[in-house]
């Protein structure tokens, strides 16, 4: 199984850049969001592998 | 143009105004335990006064993904505290584009600016709500998309 370091790294691999498009208009996500997107997936893809650790949900 | 309320006391409304009321208007939503990504979001919603519909369709790109279990969307215009907590105020639907899967589910108040995006599990005698996770109703990937739409009244 990966870390979510190792899972963030394939998916900074596989997507150098990301675009968003929101009503229509699409645009290239800033630093800030690319990464908050590439912590999203690999939180998402760390979870599966560890499913007790997913917080309960308020 | 944006909706025009409130009027107050010694408008004189023009047609552009009157016209304006019940337009449909985009919003940019924000997410609790979900990640649009490269995803694609069409968000819109229409006020009479107090009262709000919203539309929401979100179509999954490769990085989209459920990043915690229970997903939350802004709501576009802050609505009125429900004393019950968690209303069914509209119905959710999850598509997998790979099985061709069609998953129901519903839409609930969580808080005055967001909206709980839940699903029907089927597994009981009853119907009971149950929330989104990683994995469920399945893994988002490419082409998933996901329907939001609800009513309810604003502050």
């Amino acid at each position: 199984m990966k870390t979510k370091e190792e899972y963030a790294q394939q998916c900074r691999d596989e997507n150098p850049e990301m675009t968003q498009t929101v009503n229509g208009e699409t645009r290239k996500l800033n630093k800030k969001e690319y990464e908050e997107a590439i912590e999203g997936w690999a939180l998402s893809r760390w979870y599966q592998d560890n499913p007790d650790q997913i917080p309960l949900p308020k | 143009m944006a909706n025009p309320f409130p009027f107050v006391a010694g408008d004189v409304l023009t047609a552009a105004e009157l016209n304006g009321i019940g337009e449909a208007l985009t919003f940019t939503p924000t997410y609790t335990n979900f990640s649009l990504g490269n995803g694609t979001v069409d968000a819109r919603y229409v006020r009479v006064q107090k009262l709000v519909y919203v539309s929401v369709n979100i179509t999954c790109g490769t990085t989209s993904a459920f990043t915690g279990s229970k997903m939350q969307i802004s709501k576009p215009v802050t609505s009125v505290a429900s004393s019950a907590g968690n209303l069914t105020q509209g119905l959710s639907n999850f598509s997998d584009a790979s099985t061709g899967a069609f998953v129901f589910g519903a839409v609930r108040y969580s808080t005055t600016t967001a909206q709980s995006v839940d699903l029907y599990n089927s597994a009981g005698t009853y119907v009971e709500l149950a929330f989104t996770n990683v994995t469920v109703p399945f893994t988002l990937a490419t082409g998933d998309v996901i329907g939001i739409s609800y009513v309810y009244e604003a502050a």
